[in-house]
């Protein structure tokens, strides 16, 4: 790290002048070359690994889920209609289909963003939407609509 | 119902923003080639910012993956508007980093260490104009390492990646005025340590 430049001179220099020798050291470290594949494949590996549910969530997770059964069953032998899709189509006419609630759309019309972009098959099950298993690696044109946050709102398959 | 927007509008980051936006959205699908894209971007100056933090390599390394596995992961914690990504992420790895600190692998404390000690001149306007004889690069990282952690992370932040006060605050998790006040009594601590009477500005 020592410049000798620096080294042989005598000069006094301000504490600004140290500061920018130290910026000027620190600008030329770069990661390690290995550590974006090692980014990479971390980040594949926790996509692909479900978090761990906290202890004693488990007791609380299936007795949700019995739940949902039991009320979905009532739901049908009672013949009820089920509340229409709300939260899942916002404006079937743009073809897109809402990922998030009705409510937490944006309600200004400038805060949305639209972004085109292509996924794997595999990811349009994780989405929600139906796909075919045995073209699961295929890439499938789509739209987003993007909250500013980088949420996304909806998506929209491209043919 | 509200109405479905139809068309892409550039919000108040600007496109810049907007682009940094639409790749966090295709990581947020599992987009591998868009999280390569962002850690091309971002991971230099967080890589920077932990190893000018801990000066340990590996655990500097280790804490830029952290972050970005946290982006991939987990998306939606990124929030555009509260501030850039490269904010969101060096906040990240400084949780990384604290949690080894936590876990007493560091001998220094990740502690706030803002009360006066003897040597600090309260009174010292613009310390950067201190006088030190001719420093090498090796002296005054020497300097900096001997700084107690927050005011070494508060000198890191502002003087060495310049970055604004308001990120700087962001990623540390302090008030603005905590972080001014502490840049201010760092620049004077490592005045001190390199040789400046700060009693006697020049």
């Amino acid at each position: 790290m020592t410049d000798p430049r620096h080294d042989r001179a005598t000069s006094p220099i301000t504490l600004a002048q140290a500061l920018r020798l130290a910026a000027a050291e620190l600008a030329r470290q770069e990661p390690p070359p290995a550590l974006q594949a090692r980014v990479l494949a971390a980040a594949r590996a926790a996509r692909a690994t479900p978090p761990p549910l906290r202890r004693g969530w488990g007791r609380w997770a299936t007795a949700a889920a019995c739940a949902c059964v039991v009320g979905v069953s009532a739901l049908l032998m009672l013949r009820l209609t089920p509340p229409g899709p709300a939260h899942r189509l916002a404006a079937p006419a743009q073809g897109f289909l809402a990922l998030v609630p009705a409510e937490a759309w944006p309600r200004e019309a400038t805060t949305a963003w639209l972004v085109s972009t292509e996924l794997q098959g595999e990811r349009l099950a994780a989405l929600g939407l139906p796909y075919d298993p045995s073209r699961a690696g295929d890439r499938v044109r789509a739209e987003l609509l993007l909250h500013p946050s980088g949420e996304v709102l909806a998506v929209r398959l491209v043919p | 119902m509200m109405p479905l927007v139809p068309f892409v509008a550039w919000s108040a980051g600007g496109p810049a923003q907007a682009d940094t936006a639409a790749l966090v959205a295709q990581v947020a699908v599992g987009d591998s080639a868009a999280l390569a894209e962002l850690y091309r971007r971002e991971a230099a100056a967080v890589y920077r910012y932990a190893l000018a933090f801990c000066g340990n390599p590996g655990w500097s390394a280790d804490a830029t993956q952290e972050a970005f596995v946290a982006l991939a992961t987990r998306p939606q914690r990124f929030d555009a508007t509260r501030g850039s990504l490269g904010a969101y992420l060096a906040g990240v790895a400084r949780h990384a980093l604290a949690a080894r600190w936590r876990e007493g692998f560091a001998a220094q404390p990740l502690t706030d260490d803002d009360e006066p000690t003897e040597g600090d001149a309260e009174g010292t306007a613009s310390p950067e104009t201190l006088l030190l004889r001719r420093q090498s690069s090796d002296e005054v990282w020497a300097a900096l390492r001997r700084l107690p952690a927050p005011f070494r992370e508060a000198l890191v932040l502002v003087d060495l990646q310049e970055r604004p006060y308001a990120e700087a605050a962001r990623i540390a998790g302090i008030e603005l005025n905590t972080l001014r006040t502490r840049v201010h009594r760092a620049r004077l601590k490592l005045a001190a340590l390199l040789g400046a009477d700060p009693r006697d500005p020049s």
